[in-house]
């Protein structure tokens, strides 16, 4: 059984009247010990996709499966042993931190919340948690601005593992960090999930890290899933055109590695109606792309792709 | 030989009790690209606000000189000042929409660059406004002319910046991470014009950027900042193959970059990132090295004195005694 198993998934916001399907219809699944890349431009949904599969948001329509139980629907009490198997890090490790509040407090408090343990056991818990990721006893003591950007956000993975989860959501968890930091905290991820055999939904616009930190890929385009294949075959042989685009488009730190032309032209924009979502920007867009919507179909093993052409 | 187009003398910039810039010197010739990258705090923001003397009010120069086409602009009177800003150097930051004036049509706001440095009549302004859309590449510049910021697009937002930027054909466009907020592929789109402006009309850029891979494909030399100092400047194409500061090693180390194919690695199942451990924090009060306490090279001597760059080659110089010191033996060796 998959430890995620995400089907028709639907998010809709209303603003000023008009109605966006942020998530229009996703279907995934995370398997246990899996790192799964979601990888999309800003606007696309994917951070919404994430927020949904963790209930911080109502979809309207689809199921959500954790271990087979589905939790779409659950009220908030009813969702309470669910939240603790799924966790969140989120991209800015300041505005995700309580000022006020010691780190010793913040990480007590979700112990607290899922009635864990005594004091003396909690205490316990938060310390082995702290040196887990990296971070000196005596920082239980101190507030969240006496830290550094990157300790901060491993202030931000502390709080998530606390309550042992099974799946982590991060959202954009690097982005914020400088290069250097980068790095100590894609190791500590790394090392994390060995340890402790997490699952990660890992959201990022930044392609390059996808590449290194994930097992499998999701390419998302205006609230679908356009693409999805193993690190490996996505990176050989991207099948969506937008795909192609965007991996094109990542300058690589090598002045003998010209970018190829950009075939993308335009902006993310909101999807005309009927037909394939992408096609206003597709350089292969033909007939068939603005009569028929493509569904995300297999193109070979363990790659899908929502293209007439893939 | 031509003097550079910009020529920088131990530029020293500090606020109230702390000093962020120590003296750092470097050069632009006319119609380059040179990449000012660094760590968030290493002082290559201020250090462009510094060369358009906009610095906060709390920041003072200390030193240093600022040689704009033979002028030091350390030393113009703020009427002087207006009429470099604009007309000989533009300055196009980070987020456009904060830079734009929200209740001004992005049409006025181009005029009003155009105004204030040039007397054209009215219908010559409003048509050069639309040449500028044009040249940017913004669609139908006859109705996007009469809209607000709010309007557009981030991609198209930086678009009208460049329109701006370009407006009175500029000597010196100072960029400061000018696609940091936009989706990679509008990043390509957006660096291609600056690019493409910047040939077409003999500029130069100073591109300053904490992404590496911008600095490979969009500069080129670069100038490797760290606490306040430059620490490495050379052409990025012998700096990307050889870096010689561990600095600077230690960052191309840590990019996730996607050199080979996914099939022979760059994943983290088969390799470990690269870290420099430690922040750049790490170093405050201390004497020697900023660099030293991150540093795998550390020598004790590290500890003494700050170093001061050294050139190591034609046109590539670097602030290191280790590096300089193997250098040297190197060439020994060779000769």
């Amino acid at each position: 059984m998959s430890l995620l198993s995400v089907d028709g998934l639907r998010t809709r916001y209303v603003t000023h009247g008009r109605v966006v399907n942020a998530v229009d219809g996703v279907s995934l699944e995370v398997q246990s010990g899996e790192t799964v890349g979601l990888v999309g431009e800003s606007g696309c949904g994917k951070s919404t996709l994430g927020k949904t599969i963790l209930r911080l948001l109502d979809p309207v329509e689809g199921s959500i499966r954790l271990r087979g139980h589905d939790i779409a629907d659950l009220g908030q009490h009813a969702l309470l042993p669910f939240r603790r198997q799924m966790q969140m890090v989120f991209q800015d490790p300041f505005g995700s931190l309580n000022p006020r509040q010691t780190i010793g407090t913040l990480l007590a408090t979700p112990l607290k919340v899922h009635r864990r343990g005594n004091r003396a056991e909690r205490r316990r818990r938060v310390l082995d948690i702290v040196s887990r990721v990296g971070l000196p006893a005596e920082a239980l003591d101190r507030y969240p601005h006496e830290f550094s950007g990157g300790q901060r956000q491993r202030i931000g993975i502390a709080r998530a593992l606390v309550l042992e989860p099974d799946l982590i959501v991060c959202d954009e968890p690097v982005s914020a960090l400088d290069l250097s930091i980068q790095a100590q905290i894609l190791n500590l991820l790394v090392d994390l999930k060995r340890s402790l055999g997490l699952s990660y939904l890992f959201i990022s616009h930044d392609l390059s890290v996808v590449r290194y930190f994930a097992d499998r890929v999701l390419v998302m385009y205006l609230g679908r899933i356009v693409e999805s294949a193993g690190y490996a075959a996505l990176w050989r042989e991207p099948r969506h055109p937008y795909t192609r685009a965007l991996l094109a488009a990542v300058p690589q730190p090598d002045p003998d590695r010209p970018r190829g032309p950009i075939a993308l032209r335009g902006e993310l924009s909101s999807a005309a109606a009927g037909g394939c979502r992408f096609r206003a920007r597709c350089p292969q867009a033909f007939d068939r792309c603005t009569s028929e919507d493509p569904p995300l179909r297999k193109v070979a093993d363990g790659h899908l792709a929502a293209c007439h052409l893939a | 030989m031509m003097p550079p187009l910009l020529d920088v003398h131990d530029l020293a910039i500090g606020f109230p009790g702390q000093d962020v810039v120590h003296g750092i010197s470097f050069h632009i010739d006319a119609g380059e690209t040179l990449a000012l990258v660094g760590e968030s705090g290493c002082g290559k923001s201020i250090t462009a606000f510094a060369l358009m003397r906009l610095l906060p009010p709390a920041a003072r120069i200390l030193r240093g000189q600022v040689l704009f086409e033979g002028a030091d602009l350390l030393s113009a009177s703020p009427r002087q000042m207006r009429a470099v800003r604009g007309k000989r150097i533009s300055l196009i930051l980070q987020e456009p929409m904060t830079s734009l004036n929200p209740v001004l049509t992005v049409g006025a706001q181009i005029a009003e660059v155009i105004r204030q440095h040039e007397t054209l009549s009215r219908s010559a302004t409003s048509r050069r406004v639309l040449e500028l859309l044009d040249l940017v590449g913004i669609p139908e510049p006859q109705r996007r002319a009469g809209e607000f910021p709010h309007n557009f697009s981030g991609g198209m937002r930086q678009r009208v910046m460049i329109a701006m930027a370009v407006a009175c054909q500029p000597r010196l466009i100072i960029a400061d991470e000018p696609t940091t907020a936009l989706d990679v592929t509008i990043q390509a789109q957006v660096l291609d014009l600056l690019d493409s402006l910047r040939r077409q009309f003999g500029m130069a850029v100073l591109l300053i950027t904490h992404d590496l891979g911008v600095v490979a494909q969009w500069a080129d030399r670069a100038a490797v900042m760290y606490a306040g100092r430059i620490v490495e400047q050379a052409s990025v194409r012998p700096f990307f193959r050889h870096p010689r500061h561990p600095y600077a090693r230690g960052l191309l180390g840590a990019a996730v970059s996607e050199a080979g194919t996914a099939a022979e690695g760059g994943h983290y199942t088969t390799q470990r990132l690269t870290e420099i451990p430690g922040s750049v924090a790490s170093a405050a009060g201390e004497p020697g090295c900023p660099f030293a306490p991150r540093c795998p090279d550390m020598i004790p001597a590290c500890r003494a004195a700050p170093p001061g760059l050294e050139t190591v080659a034609d046109g590539w110089e670097v602030a290191c005694i280790v590096a300089t010191r193997e250098e040297v033996r190197h060439v020994a060796a060779v000769g």
